[in-house]
């Protein structure tokens, strides 16, 4: 069956402050709920043991909120937007707000995710030349992959960033760096890196994921 | 609000979840616009507090009132515990995240004896005074509720009062009382008085306690001519109008019962002679099938959970079970969410309801025969036969179930090695019911598991005289067990002795044992439910630095003696209790109270089965 017969919605949303501690596999749990709860008409995987048809756009750190989740979703037949929006919005714990809901058509895969932009508010024990580590070409730090610690340039992982004073102490940080299944950087490590880098400690760490972007082959 | 400070230690901790709240259904309020705030905590991690039937209902009524804002607190985890200490973040709620040592009152549920350390534990992360003398003008009210607030003498020095039985209708009395009292302006030692008058609520600091030479209780009495002499239990006299919630917090997390709970009905008719919860409950009293539905389809709709389970004790001897299980089945295959039955009574299992059950879902069965040799079931009056376990069992097995659990206890009183060793012979009767059960009609992976816990003897029950067992008796039966338990495909678990030791001494403790706990606290002994937190030395120390026995609280205790928790009164009464016991001695049995009433006293309530037309 194409893509097109299917009929699978994308739902954008957002995690808040209150919700961003929980894990990509509880949050999916949560989620199947709420699409109980509102009575959609989701459709179950065939089998032994079926299970809703969903594919979340890529699952969110624990401890960070965001502003741009999304996530596909298999339905037994079509529903009017607005009200799954608006349904499924009410079902939803408070900390989880749905944006928008729309028939999958010619939406890119998320399979082809490269790379999503972050806000990140700290404070710092000590004051830091803000823009020192944004200028660094290499940093290299321990990275873990599926075989263990690794060395790795922070630097490789980070397309763009931009440091700014806040406050006393207090700064911003608008990244994009690599997220997706080719090539991943966990925000909080860029912070730690920093942190390192830096000499100093880092706490009241807000990080925000704002945007998710496609690679450029998957927009032909 | 320290979500701030909160913020900074999860990165360190394991489950941070476990620490933010923000759940479905969970309440928040704004605490301007309350009366009263009222942190409800249970003494163990989330996981087993949430899974708590009682918390739900309780959490779900105070917070149906405007004026009260009820919060949930659980025992963090070693690891947060430590990151709160380093960051001086005191205990708080998980709806406000607000320091606890605000709020009015700080009410502890008491479900088993080993968490007792905990709630220390907890009122000195929140920065509350730990003992009730202690606590001024300023500080919240402790109270503890629950199954064990019956014989909880030993947490008597930290807990301000105590409310007794069912809270549904004490609790709204004590919070209004409350604000009488607030308006009227008055001391701590004026609330307290004044709440000493509603039934069910018992203020331990208001009785002095004497004692003999040989260190047993020489009298209770009442400090102020204003305190009754003996605390009654409350219960809810009419079971189906009481108020049940029709909205469960839905965690994030997996909770160790993470599904709906139907209360069918409280109590117990059949008095099993060691089962502290079949006294403390009575009289039985049921929900219709109707109440019991309508309560079944709002909880789907509201929490969208894929389970849903009956918690009483004996579900089996629901009086509609089969009008009920017809009606919820019907429900649940529309759903599409499955059933759990709690365990089964032999003597009531019926194929049908095992067959309608299997039908959404097969998982394993769970009998508790209790005791390996008839002559020990009849000592604690479970009547049931070996020839109905192995019926039952053939059944089973005949309907496709190749796994069972078997729960025993060892360590009774009036047991003896053989007995115990009969629990093997039992075990192994069970595999050759399945061995004899026709290939095709069997399904393939046997699977036998014999659980056998260490008897705790319990107040308010007939054994609450009798000789606990001590370690090595325990371990010499487990040993003996374990022997003549030389059959493969019984899987053998037992329960560690010392826990259970422990748990006898605090379940039938005085109040010097406060004392025990303050050092064990000192000691840093916490989650000693938790086997891997369990530490023997310390509380040998901790009873060793008070100068008091472990021994003295395991012994057998005459029936004229003076019991500790004498002042308190569960409607069943002494003397139904030594006749039990005297019958138990002579492996007597007693009939289940439909069958004839035993007059234990429990129809004082004035409701339930006691009044209940006899056929």
């Amino acid at each position: 069956m194409s893509q097109d017969a299917k009929i699978i919605y994308r739902i954008t949303y957002t995690k808040d402050e209150g919700v961003k501690y929980i894990s990509h596999l509880d949050f999916l749990r949560c989620v199947n709920r709420a699409f109980k709860r509102a009575k959609m008409p989701v459709k179950y995987s065939q089998g032994f043991n079926p299970h809703i048809l969903q594919n979340i756009a890529l699952p969110c750190p624990v401890g960070v909120s965001s502003e741009c989740e999304m996530l596909d979703i298999e339905m037994t037949r079509t529903l009017d937007c607005d009200a799954l929006c608006r349904d499924l919005g009410a079902a939803m714990p408070r900390g989880i707000k749905i944006l928008k809901a729309e028939r999958r058509t010619n939406h890119p895969d998320f399979f082809d995710i490269s790379s999503a932009r972050y806000a990140i508010d700290f404070r710092s024990d000590a004051p830091i030349e803000a823009d020192a580590f944004d200028k660094e070409e290499c940093y290299i730090i321990e990275k873990k992959s599926k075989r263990g610690m690794k060395e790795v340039n922070i630097k490789d992982f980070v397309q763009s960033m931009h440091t700014t004073q806040s406050g006393d102490c207090i700064y911003h940080i608008d990244a994009v760096i690599n997220a997706g299944s080719q090539s991943n950087l966990k925000p909080d490590l860029l912070v730690s890196a920093m942190a390192k880098y830096y000499g100093a400690n880092f706490c009241d760490i807000k990080i925000v994921r704002k945007e998710i972007f496609y690679s450029e082959a998957s927009k032909n | 609000m320290l979500r701030q400070q909160i913020e900074n230690i999860l990165p360190f901790v394991e489950k941070p979840a476990r620490y933010t709240g923000g759940e479905l259904n969970s309440v928040v309020k704004n605490a301007d616009d309350v009366d009263i705030r009222f942190a409800f905590c249970f003494a163990d991690v989330y996981e087993v507090g949430m899974s708590h039937l009682g918390m739900k209902i309780l959490y779900s009524l105070m917070n149906e009132r405007p004026d009260i804002w009820c919060e949930r607190v659980f025992a963090p985890w070693i690891d947060m515990e430590d990151e709160m200490r380093k960051a001086d973040i005191p205990l708080y709620a998980l709806e406000s995240m607000d320091a606890i040592k605000d709020f009015d009152f700080i009410g502890f549920t008491l479900q088993y004896e080993m968490c007792y350390t905990n709630i220390i534990n907890m009122l000195d992360l929140a920065k509350v005074p730990l003992l009730s003398a202690e606590r001024g003008e300023s500080d919240p009210f402790v109270c503890m509720g629950g199954p064990c607030a019956y014989s909880a003498e030993a947490l008597a020095d930290f807990a301000d009062f105590y409310i007794l039985g069912e809270g549904e209708e004490v609790n709204l009395e004590v919070m209004d009382a409350y604000k009488d009292w607030k308006k009227e302006g008055g001391s701590r030692f004026d609330f307290l008085k004044k709440i000493s008058a509603i039934e069910g609520v018992y203020v331990p600091s208001f009785y002095d306690i004497s004692y003999n030479a040989d260190g047993t209780v020489m009298a209770i009495k009442p400090k102020y001519d204003f305190v009754p002499a003996k605390v009654r239990k409350r219960i809810i006299k009419n079971l189906d109008s009481v108020y049940y919630p029709d909205k469960f917090v839905v965690p994030f997390i997996e909770i160790v019962h993470d599904r709906i709970m139907l209360e069918v009905f409280r109590g117990c008719l059949r008095g099993c002679r060691f089962c502290q919860a079949g006294m403390i409950y009575r009289p039985v009293r049921e929900k219709t099938p109707a109440t019991l539905l309508d309560a079944a389809q709002k909880l789907i709709d509201s929490t969208g959970y894929e389970e849903i389970s009956l918690s009483s004790l004996s579900t089996s001897d629901y009086s509609c079970l089969k009008e009920f299980t017809d009606g919820l089945l019907d429900m649940t295959e529309k759903e599409s969410i499955s059933l759990s039955l709690p365990s089964l009574r032999l003597d009531s299992f019926s194929m049908e309801l095992m067959e309608k059950v299997q039908k959404v879902r097969k998982s394993s069965l769970t009998f508790a025969p209790e005791a390996g040799s008839q002559r020990m079931r009849d000592v604690i009056n479970k009547n049931i036969t070996e020839e109905d376990l192995l019926t039952a069992a053939k059944t089973a097995f005949e309907g496709g179930y190749s796994s069972i659990k078997l729960y025993f206890m060892m360590g009774l009183p009036f047991e003896t090695v053989e007995d115990v060793c009969e629990i093997a012979e039992l075990s192994k009767k069970v595999v050759r019911q399945y061995l004899t059960t026709p290939k095709e009609k069997r399904a393939p992976g046997l699977r036998i598991t014999t659980s056998v816990a260490s008897f705790v003897p319990k107040a308010f029950t007939p054994f609450q005289w009798a000789k606990q067992d001590d370690r090595e008796t325990l371990r010499e039966k487990q040993y003996a067990l374990k022997e003549a338990m030389n059959d493969k495909r019984v899987k053998y678990n037992y329960h560690e002795a010392p826990v259970s030791v422990l748990e006898g001494v605090f379940a039938r403790g005085d109040r010097r044992l406060s004392k025990v706990l303050m050092r064990a606290h000192e000691l840093g002994v916490r989650f000693d439910g938790w086997s891997d937190q369990f530490s023997q030395e310390k509380w040998d120390q901790a009873f060793a630095d008070c100068g008091m026995d472990i021994f003295f609280y395991t012994r057998a205790r005459s029936f004229d003696e003076v019991l500790p928790w004498d002042m308190i009164d569960v409607g069943v009464t002494k003397e139904f209790l030594i006749s039990e016991a005297r019958k138990a001695e002579q492996a007597i049995t007693t009939p289940h109270c439909r069958e004839k009433c035993s007059n234990c006293g429990a129809s004082c309530f004035g409701g339930g089965v006691c009044f209940e037309p006899r056929r």
